[in-house]
């Protein structure tokens, strides 16, 4: 039923439609793997906020997201992915910003932010992690 | 309508995806009016909400796209087959 679904769906779409999904990017070991570091240091990290440890995490995981998003924008065919390493650059510059800046950061921000980036990752984890082989 | 009334009506529409976006925005609501986050860290954090909506777009977008791309294969090794 679902194989069904979809071959209806191939033949609604149009012409471009088809063949940017025929030539879309391939999964890729190194991106599926920094989205899966960053996923993974921000699910384990949240349990440094409001210690000095914090410091770090937040530039390890901002490292990381940069490093994902001009890998990602280098690959061609790959525009779904690099609109979603763009978001998460934004979610994790707010943290690093933040955290340079002078003004206390709360505890409830700090757990939010982590949150927020462990379940984005996640979110771009299953999608990456399915691109075709 | 007020914003906690339009979180009301989210909350009550039934949609995944509508009702985790309004439970967030409403926690962070309660989160700034009980001060245990500043104003300008509610800000960012409602920022948040609308990237991580953008992502769900992006990677329903993808998911799409593989699905597509797979079928297409199908297609293709089904009509060399037939060759």
């Amino acid at each position: 039923m679902k194989k069904i679904a979809l071959i209806s769906l191939v033949l609604l779409l149009n012409g471009c439609a088809l063949i940017d999904a025929y030539r879309m990017a391939r999964f890729d070991n190194i991106e599926y793997a920094l989205v899966n570091q960053i996923h993974t240091q921000a699910q384990l990290g949240v349990v440094s906020c409001g210690t000095d440890l914090v410091y770090s995490q937040v530039d390890d995981i901002y490292f990381k997201t940069v490093e994902l998003r001009n890998y990602s924008a280098s690959i061609p065919r790959n525009e779904e992915t690099v609109a979603m390493t763009n978001d998460l650059y934004d979610i994790t510059k707010g943290l690093k910003d933040r955290y340079a800046s002078d003004e206390e950061v709360s505890q409830k921000y700090c757990e939010i932010k982590f949150n927020n980036i462990e379940n984005s990752t996640g979110t771009m984890k299953k999608v990456i992690g399915a691109k075709p082989r | 309508m007020s914003t906690q009334s339009k979180i009301d009506e989210l909350i009550g529409c039934g949609n995944a995806n509508a009702v985790n976006f309004a439970k967030q925005a409403a926690e962070l609501k309660t989160l700034v009016e009980s001060q245990a986050i500043s104003r300008a860290e509610y800000e960012e954090l409602v920022s948040d909400l609308k990237r991580i909506k953008s992502i769900a777009e992006s990677s329903d977008d993808l998911a799409i796209k593989s699905a597509v791309h797979e079928v297409l294969i199908g297609l293709e090794n089904t009509a060399l087959a037939l060759l």
